[in-house]
């Protein structure tokens, strides 16, 4: 027995030593970027014997600064081989196809490479046309090389792309509006290249938000720009007049300028009417008062979570109570109020179709007719509250 | 080979059985590679696919040289909206999305990194329904990932105030990360957000908060319920409190961009890392310290492409280590991100284009047809359109898993009649498969202009002279100018520039009109 644990031992000891040797040799430690040279480029393992390239890449990153949407602008970038042998460099790749590489002063693809001998230099010329919008960019190009110190060298080009007129905010945006109260919303359009900005023409796209927008237009004074970089611009000014239809409203509005790169600009107008008392969560259309909840998997059921939201003065003291629901399928139970502030009362309101509930349709007309859910309030300009509900419940 | 003789047949043969039990063993051991190493050879743990290798090398492999951080802080922001990228151009050619980067950080985790995420907001992109519930998505789905600290962005700010609070106020507040020093959601008594957060990971103690910039003030106009302070006024309050926590670390997210990020970061140097939005769309190589500071200026680049990592090491000679990862095929879709995805797209569907407050608007010229009638006539025409991708543009969504064709960012390009930039559909337009079958696919009259004046007239529905019925015949045509192409030197006509409503930098990076027009190329009537 006893020499059977020795030979166990001795032999766990051999194979632990052998096991190592083997997996050190199958999984030596990573070696400096060891994984990053792709099959393309010819890889020289460093030893003492084997003379090496030595890429040298005297500058990484060219500032180019401003330049004007849709300029196009170039730069040529040095690969030296300081090495001893031939430095093979290929193109692997670039962050965006609207940057163009030339490789030794030849259109390059994915995979050109070129031969830099030891003690010559190769350039790389980088050309990126501004595509996108105002903002800083960076952009750049991959090569791979068979310098083991050196196997990945990426290029960037960088700066900032300005335009030559802007709309600040992008929007009209009027954000929550009480029923039958009146909003103002503003935004600047501005000009950056000495050229006067006028508004021609104007107009509401859509004919019922056109009754209810009023848009005024105000040339400014140099010291009223906005942008100190700005050389003109206009205010455009819009009120809009909330009726008593609720939910999000939109439109566009319409500019036809005297800038020459901007001629006709569209506005998106955006907004929401509410009154004291909202709903809010997944599927409620507040504009048409109905939640919708979508096919329900019977064996699933399916629970919403939404909040009454009361505003302004009686915010405090409104109250609710689940008067009626139609189905009695749905299950409908109110959460704890919660005061937000003086003004602003959230109740939760949940709203579950339980598992296990039979097949019904309530999908509205024409297949069918709404669920109903009806709240009683204390509130005195609204004692109940009507919440109509599409759902299905099958196997 | 021969044992010796003492060793019985059974002795034998037990030694080499635990012989090679111990060599399997330790190969085994050492053979398990890293989730890093993974990372960067393969598209996660399981596949090992050739075009995942391809992601590496387009993009570079990460974390080389990297030994184990102490805490590993991934800093993200300017999601943009970018749940996940679309797919239009091929998966393998876009970064970003959630599902890759809840893969990334479980390999952090994995390899036993002590991990901390924050990212600066800018979740969402655009206004609206749609917007709203791609907020609460997102925000479910940092939460999920673990986050512990969220900025704020100009856009969830302006969305309804009241959908804003009952987002935030639907998350427990002890995982609710949302933290902002100058933006108060009604107050900050409340509790919806909080002004800063403690972080504990890897033995270190992170203190972070986070303020919106000066340059977004003006964008709060009719915020309702929203507050903002100046930035550095609610740092040189909130720092006190950052500090009385003795934290190994202090991190700024600005949301503003370089420029005042620098400048906060100066006025307030104990922040030893500040991340800022507003930089370019890639995030740098490198990460640089401010002019005269030890501080950390970190980018994140845009529309959730790429995550930026500062290693955190007990090392004066190297404090941080930083890695810019980018979020390629290399890392598989997470399921658990897929599940959100789907519940997304379900809450589309239930939804329902008119609770996504999508409103037709009058077409400037005419009404659509529908391409079947366009068939009648054109027939060689439509030969050619059936084999090109335009003709199953919306099949192409309704094969998805899940179907994208109740998303009216995704159906904009892939129906009839829609304002591709503005996603609204005109009237007339696409409003769904049962409604409006005949306006599927990228139709005919999305290049040539709503045809149903033209239709009329040649089908003598509507008597008109002949100048009239030539005049619509030729505003139904489309004429390419000399050399019309998207590339540099060649003409950027109206042709082109309609294409490129679809065809833009985000959906269609490879798009070459010159290249893509012979797939398509078609002439008159038959």
């Amino acid at each position: 027995m006893k020499s059977i644990l020795i030979i166990a031992v001795c032999s766990t000891l051999v194979g632990l030593l052998l096991g190592t040797a083997i997996a050190y040799y199958e999984f030596q430690p990573l070696k400096k970027n060891s994984m990053e040279i792709p099959s393309e480029a010819p890889v020289i393992e460093p030893s003492a014997d084997t003379p090496q390239p030595k890429a040298v890449v005297p500058e990484e990153i060219f500032r180019f600064g401003n330049i004007e949407h849709r300029a196009t602008m170039q730069h040529d970038f040095s690969i030296q081989n300081e090495g001893e042998n031939d430095l093979v460099v290929t193109f692997g790749s670039s962050t965006c196809n609207c940057t163009a590489v030339e490789l030794g002063g030849k259109v390059a693809e994915q995979g050109t490479s070129i031969t830099i001998e030891p003690g010559e230099e190769a350039t790389v010329m980088l050309e990126w046309t501004a595509k996108s919008s105002a903002g800083p960019y960076r952009h750049g190009a991959t090569f791979v090389t068979n310098d083991p110190e050196m196997p990945r060298i990426e290029l960037n080009i960088e700066g900032q792309v300005v335009e030559s007129t802007a709309i600040r905010p992008s929007e009209l945006l009027f954000g929550t509006v009480q029923t039958g109260e009146t909003k103002e919303a503003h935004l600047y359009l501005l000009a950056y290249l000495d050229q006067p900005v006028e508004v021609l023409k104007y107009e509401v796209a859509d004919e019922q938000m056109a009754k209810q927008i009023d848009v005024q237009i105000k040339t400014l004074a140099p010291d009223q720009l906005p942008d100190p970089d700005a050389s003109g611009g206009v205010k455009v000014m819009a009120t809009f007049r909330a009726g008593k239809s609720l939910g999000p409203f939109g439109g566009v509005l319409k500019l036809e300028t005297s800038l020459e790169n901007a001629k006709r600009l569209t506005v998106p107008i955006v907004g929401q009417v509410m009154g004291d008392i909202s709903i809010y969560g997944p599927g409620w259309l507040a504009q048409k008062g109905l939640l919708r909840m979508g096919t329900i998997k019977s064996k699933l059921g399916k629970k919403v979570r939404l909040n009454v939201a009361v505003r302004g003065e009686h915010a405090q003291t409104t109250r609710f109570e689940v008067d009626r629901v139609d189905p009695p399928e749905l299950k409908v139970t109110l959460g704890e109020p919660r005061e937000m502030n003086e003004q602003l009362l959230h109740v939760p309101l949940f709203v579950e179709v339980p598992a296990g509930t039979r097949s019904i349709v309530r999908l509205g007309e024409p297949a069918s007719t709404d669920a109903e859910i009806v709240l009683r309030s204390t509130h005195p300009d609204s004692s109940e509250v009507r919440l109509r509900v599409h759902f299905a419940v099958g196997q | 080979m021969r044992f010796p003789t003492l060793f019985s047949r059974r002795r034998r043969i037990t030694f080499c059985v635990v012989v090679l039990l111990s060599i399997s063993a330790v190969d085994y051991l050492r053979s398990e590679p890293s989730s890093l190493t993974v990372a960067n050879k393969t598209a996660g743990r399981i596949s090992h696919s050739k075009s995942a290798e391809d992601a590496v090398q387009r993009n570079g492999p990460i974390f080389l040289d990297w030994p184990k951080p102490e805490v590993a802080i991934v800093i993200s922001g300017e999601l943009d909206g970018y749940l996940e990228p679309c797919g239009c151009a091929g998966l393998e050619n876009q970064k970003g999305g959630l599902k890759r980067r809840q893969t990334f950080l479980q390999q952090l985790e994995a390899d036993g990194w002590p991990v901390v995420s924050f990212d600066m907001g800018g979740l969402i992109r655009r206004l609206g329904p749609q917007a709203e519930i791609k907020y609460r998505y997102a925000l479910q789905g940092l939460i999920k990932l673990s986050y512990s600290a969220i900025g704020l962005g100009t856009r969830e700010l302006q969305l309804d105030a009241n959908y804003l609070t009952y987002v935030l106020s639907n998350f427990d507040p002890e995982i609710n990360p949302v933290t902002s020093a100058n933006v108060s959601v009604i107050d900050f008594s409340i509790g919806l957000t909080s002004r800063y957060r403690i972080v504990e990971a890897g033995g270190k103690k992170i203190g972070v908060t986070s303020v919106l910039g000066k340059k977004h003030e003006a964008q709060l106009q009719n915020a309702t319920d929203i507050h903002w302070t100046d930035p550095a006024t609610a740092l040189a309050e909130v720092l006190p409190k950052l500090k009385s926590e003795k934290c190994d670390l202090l991190v700024l997210l600005v949301h503003a961009d370089p420029e005042e990020a620098t400048a906060l970061a100066k006025q307030f140097p104990d922040f030893q890392i500040v991340a800022t939005t507003g930089g370019a769309e890639e995030p740098p190589k490198h990460a640089d310290n401010i002019d005269g500071l030890r501080t950390q200026l970190l980018e994140v680049g845009h529309k959730g492409m790429y995550v930026v990592v500062l290693g955190i090491y007990d090392d004066p000679q190297q404090p941080f280590r930083y890695q810019k990862v980018p979020l390629d095929h290399r890392f598989e879709d997470s399921d658990e991100m897929q599940s959100l995805m789907i519940a997304y797209q379900d809450e589309l569907k239930d939804m329902g284009l008119d609770g996504l407050g999508i409103t037709e608007m009058k077409h400037p010229v005419d009404s659509f047809v529908g391409t079947e009638t366009c068939v009648e006539c054109h027939s060689e025409a439509a030969e050619v359109f059936e084999n090109t991708p335009h003709a199953h543009a919306t099949k192409t969504l309704v094969e998805l898993e899940p179907p994208r064709h109740f998303d009216p960012e995704c159906l904009s390009c892939h129906v009839t009649g829609w304002n591709p930039q503005e996603y609204f559909p005109y009237a007339s337009g696409y409003m769904g498969l049962e409604k409006t079958p005949h306006l599927t696919d990228n139709g005919c009259e999305n290049c040539h202009g709503p045809g149903a004046g033209h239709v009329a007239a040649e089908q003598g529905d509507e008597s008109v002279s002949d100048a009239e019925l030539e005049l619509r015949r030729s505003a139904m045509r489309v004429k390419l100018v000399e050399n019309e192409g998207n590339k540099d030197g060649q003409a950027l006509g109206d042709v082109v520039k309609n294409c490129l409503k679809c065809h833009d930098l985000d959906n269609s990076p490879d798009f070459d009109f010159q290249e893509y027009w012979l797939e398509v190329e078609h002439h008159g009537k038959d």
